[in-house]
């Protein structure tokens, strides 16, 4: 027994003696570890409150910076009627750079000074049809109709297939009363372009006006098929089954109005809770800068062009035109290392067009970036399969790089299958002698000469070819 | 032969005819060349001192643009018609030294107008909106109730010159809301008047934004804001209101209210309502006769103009303009929007026939507010009166096509089914140049023809007596419930006059947010003697007078057989 009790008495003093070791806090410390914990509690929410839920007292946009923005806007519509005014100076006879002036008046809401600039241009060049259309537009927001009307049939008299001229002026006319003459017009504007929803249903609107409820529903229904989700001509097919008394039908059409009518609203309420003034503002520069360039690039001012399709880019990061004109600038100029880098940004803004991916292979290949150009290539030939110049560009790259030869060789007879022109029946040809197949290449390069006998370089190529097999022999 | 040279004498004879005739002739050309509707501004002799605010400071609350309507109404019952203007009040962000408030003007008579606000006590210092009139607790005098962004209001006629603030008794206060239009009706034809309340956006502080065109600051639009749904009020004839929005259907429509009048459209005996949205479908709310409520606007095809477009509507006004026997509707809108005429087809459909009748010249470029479908030249047919002025102050620095002030519009009816644009030869009345909101349409000077009073934002409102030449004939009818409510709102009224039948309703609200026209007006023409007057209540009683004299106001009384010449008031 006295055994066993030591036996515990150890234990117990193991015991202790582990909890010693493992250290118990005293009370001190304790109180110290509790203060560090709520700290650094206090101060995680400080930070979580901070990062993630901010001040979320309403405060109006337009109040926080007002006046820096106020300022920048007034700057670029500064900026954009002085580059408007300069381009005048410069080209005070070229319709495009008064046209230019007139719509940056226009934009600005200067609607007297922009009909001035348009009455300019038609003295200058009485059949300039545009200008004529800009004027009959402007007459018809100040509601002169006869005006407007008279000016639209001026237009056609000069162009008389202009797009959308015979539809506005169908509108003038419908808005004076003039219901048959509306419609003739618009018939016309179907004869141009066929299939305009806004015809049928203004069509649809006009017999809808005379009574003849056969013709407005025919007119109406033939605007839905070309634009399913046109909300008014449902909203017309409704009024002409109601009075033709067809009520399920027209309940059916109003339902279907107002399922639209619903998404319309929506939409438009996104659209104005996501208008930016400033970014507005931004975009309409950018254009007027991209055609100050074009202009000036008529005139060939390549810096002056270049410098205004640079300011657009730089105002706009979504518009396309103007680095278009400044990617094919610098491949004019063998500028190949600017090129790519607005062709990348083109590829970026416009990612299903193949195109953009064909020209960053073109480009990647001049800099002898082959991996990028064969990406580049390969992604152009996915979205257009059918199109043959991916296709030869990669076996033209192959063969160049002595890479895949049984590869670039499938790829040059696709091209060729596809698109049997010239310069693939070239590249066929020059994989053909890589290759050693004397036959088929000197056929394929005799058809490229065939087909495009003015190229020296074929015929080059196809002449050494010759005399080379010739040596051998 | 000798011809011998005329004398002197002669000489200055011929000369002073050649004068004369050409006078003579000038005023000829002038009779030709002017309309013959002519409205001369009077209201600098008038004495009216009224200066409208709309209390803004430069924020850009949307309330700011949406003020305000008038009333034009016999307050004190002396026989002619007195004026009550509804004013602002400071916005946040706005301090005044004197708050505005409210004013009500007595016509003391010869053009003569005097401040009675505080006589009264009817200075409400609240955000006025919108206004109706009607004697809600069949007193026999006209009550007032004011429809505001805030609390609304409910003035009880005293019958001595002075009202009392009901509304907390009435109930009718409607919460803090964005008024718009109001109007009285008898929903169920139980003989008192209800009341509609329309709301226009959830507009608040908190959720108050604005935007830019251009770079410049601009009132942002009602899309912005969510819609609501208005307030219908039974009355319970003792005092008070109940809301029964819910279980009259009409609170599950949500808009964007403006202005509305009540009217039976359907010729059914019972009086339907129709309400302006703003940039969206506008209502018709088809009453079944007990006071429920079917929401009808897509269908009759008032929602919408021609081309299934929601306009910006604002003013909504009623008359039927081509004396077919069934009222036609017409609404006022925002720029590039014509104002919008809705010819009553007769089986419950309308038809936009703007374009085809002219009814909405000159109105493209502009916003459009207050409207009248009133018979200016008492030539039997109604012309149509539009105020207009932009809301955007400085809209001429992002779109000078129009402009904050412009020149109102008066388009002559020409029969047919026609209107001309007039406005540049009806007098200088129509030369003013302003931002014109609320209108209104009554015989100040109990002339017998209709004179015009306008409520101009920011700036004192124009009276435009009514100077047409000519020789046509009018009746003007006042009717007296007995049963029926005691304005008789609601009641049709036909008048036959040989060849020519016309038709009217008592309506109480109309046009942009305002009241006017209690006391029913008839251009009659050429025509001396009226053959039949029927008047159908509201209830079913239908009572006829035959052979009525022309050029006088008629008291009818419900149940009467005679009709009472008006003897009361002044300018007779």
């Amino acid at each position: 027994m006295k055994r066993h009790n030591s036996r515990q008495e150890r234990a117990r003093k193991r015991t202790e003696s582990y909890r010693t070791k493992v250290c118990i806090p005293s009370s001190r410390t304790i109180r110290m570890l509790l203060l560090v914990i709520i700290f650094g509690i206090a101060i995680m929410a400080t930070v979580i409150t901070l990062r993630f839920y901010p001040n979320t007292e309403h405060k109006s946009p337009t109040l926080e910076q007002p006046e820096t923005t106020l300022a920048t806007v007034e700057a670029l519509k500064k900026q954009e009627l002085e580059l408007s005014n300069q381009l005048v100076e410069d080209f005070p006879r070229d319709q495009g750079s008064i046209n230019l002036l007139a719509n940056v008046h226009n934009n600005h809401g200067n609607r007297a000074e922009a009909q001035k600039y348009w009455e300019q241009i038609v003295l200058l060049n009485p059949n300039n049809a545009a200008a004529y259309d800009s004027l009959a537009r402007i007459a018809l927001l100040k509601e002169e109709h006869a005006k407007a009307i008279q000016l639209w049939k001026k237009t056609l008299q000069i162009d008389p297939d202009m797009f959308g001229v015979h539809f506005r002026l169908a509108r003038a006319l419908m808005a004076t009363g003039q219901s048959q003459q509306a419609i003739v017009a618009l018939k016309k504007d179907l004869e141009i372009s066929p299939k305009t929803s806004a015809s049928y249903y203004l069509l649809g609107q006009l017999y809808l006006q005379l009574k003849d409820y056969k013709q407005a529903k025919q007119n109406f229904k033939a605007a839905i098929q070309i634009q399913h989700n046109n909300t008014e001509a449902y909203y017309g097919l409704a009024t002409v089954c109601m009075r033709l008394e067809q009520t399920d039908e027209a309940r059916k059409f109003m339902e279907e109005f107002k399922k639209l009518k619903t998404q319309d609203v929506r939409a438009d309420k996104d659209r104005r809770g996501a208008y930016d003034d400033l970014k507005a503002i931004k975009s309409q520069v950018a254009q007027t800068c991209t055609e100050a360039g074009n202009i000036y690039h008529k005139h060939s001012n390549t810096q002056k062009a270049e410098q205004f399709w640079r300011k657009a880019a730089a105002l706009d990061t979504g518009n396309i035109a103007c680095r278009t004109n400044l990617a094919a600038l610098y491949q004019w100029n063998n500028n190949v290392e600017q090129a790519l880098e607005i062709s990348e940004q083109l590829r970026m803004l416009e990612p299903d067009n193949p195109v953009r991916h064909f020209n960053v292979g073109v480009l990647n290949a001049r800099l002898n970036k082959f991996e990028a150009a064969e990406k580049a290539f390969q992604m152009s030939r996915e979205l257009a399969p059918q199109q043959s110049d991916s296709y030869r560009m990669l076996a033209q790259m192959y063969m160049e790089t002595n890479r895949a030869t049984a590869e670039a060789l499938a790829l040059a007879r696709k091209a060729v299958q596809l698109e049997p022109k010239a310069e693939n029946y070239f590249v066929l040809g020059a994989v053909l002698v890589k290759n050693n197949n004397r036959t088929e290449a000197l056929a394929a390069l005799k058809r490229a000469i065939e087909l495009d006998p003015g190229n020296p370089k074929y015929r080059r190529i196809y002449e050494l070819f010759q005399k080379r097999i010739q040596k051998e022999n | 032969m000798i011809i011998s040279a005329p004398d002197f004498k002669s000489k200055r004879f011929l000369r002073n005819s050649a004068v004369a005739g050409f006078v003579c002739l000038c005023f000829l050309l002038t009779d030709l060349v002017l309309a013959s509707i002519q409205l001369r501004d009077v209201t600098k002799q008038t004495g009216i001192s009224f200066v409208h605010t709309d209390g803004s400071s430069g924020k850009r609350y949307i309330v700011e643009t949406v003020s305000a309507g008038l009333a034009l109404f016999d307050y004190d019952e002396d026989g002619d018609i007195d004026i009550y203007f509804l004013n602002g009040a400071p916005l946040r962000g706005t301090t005044v030294k004197i708050p505005p408030k409210n004013a009500l003007y007595r016509n003391d008579g010869g053009w003569k107008f005097t401040d009675v606000t505080e006589t009264a006590g009817v200075g409400d210092p609240g955000y006025g909106l919108g206004v109706a009139v009607g004697d809600y607790d069949n007193d026999g005098d006209p009550d007032i109730y004011l429809n505001n962004y805030g609390p609304n209001v409910l003035y009880s006629n005293n019958g001595d010159g002075t009202f009392s603030d009901l509304t907390e008794k009435a109930g009718v206060s409607n919460g803090h809301q964005v008024g718009a239009g109001a109007c009285f009706l008898d929903i169920d034809k139980d003989g008192d008047l209800d009341l509609y309340v329309a709301n226009y956006v959830n507009f608040t502080y908190e959720n108050h934004q604005i935007v830019r065109f251009n770079g410049y600051p601009a009132y942002v639009g009602p899309m912005n804001y969510y819609p609501t749904s208005d307030t219908l009020y039974r009355n319970n004839s003792d005092g008070t209101f109940t809301d029964i929005s819910e279980e009259s259907g009409i609170a599950a429509h949500k808009g964007t209210g403006m202005g509305m009048v009540c009217a039976d459209y359907d010729n059914d005996g019972d009086t339907d309502i129709c309400v302006g949205n703003d940039v969206a479908g506008n209502f018709i709310f088809e009453n079944d006769g007990s006071g429920k409520f079917e929401e009808v606007g897509l269908f009759t095809g008032l929602a919408y103009d021609l081309s299934g477009t929601a306009q910006g509507t604002m003013g909504v006004d009623c008359g039927d303009y081509n004396n077919d026997g069934m009222l036609d509707f017409h609404v006022t809108s925002y720029q590039r929007d014509l104002a919008t005429l809705y010819r009553n087809q007769g089986d419950g459909l309308f038809e936009d026939v703007t374009r085809i009748t002219g009814a909405g010249e000159g109105t493209l470029p502009h916003v459009t507010w207050g409207n009248g479908l009133v018979d200016f030249d008492n030539d039997g047919d109604r012309d149509i009166f539009i105020a207009c002025g932009h809301l955007h102050d400085n809209v001429e620095l992002f779109d000078n096509v129009t402009s904050y002030h412009v020149q109102n519009i008066l388009l002559e009816n020409l029969g047919q089914e026609k209107f001309v644009n007039v406005s540049d030869r009806c007098g200088d009345g129509l030369t003013v140049k302003l931002s014109s909101r609320g209108a209104g349409f009554d015989d100040l000077d109990n002339d017998g023809d209709i004179d015009a009073v306008i409520l101009n934002s920011r700036q004192e409102p124009t009276i435009l007596r009514n100077d047409s030449s000519g020789n046509n004939h009018w009746l003007q009818i006042r009717l007296k419930g007995v049963k029926s409510n005691r304005d008789g709102v609601g009641a049709h009224v036909k008048v036959e006059a040989g060849d020519l039948i016309l038709l009217d309703e008592v309506h109480s609200g109309r046009g942009y947010q305002s009241h006017y026209g209690m006391r029913l007006h008839f251009g009659l023409g050429n025509r001396k003697k009226v053959d039949r007057i029927e008047v159908r209540w509201i209830g079913g009683g239908i009572d006829t007078f035959e052979n009525i004299e022309v050029d006088k106001l008629l008291t009818i009384n419900e149940g009467s057989t005679t009709a009472q010449i008006y003897q009361g008031g002044t300018g007779q």
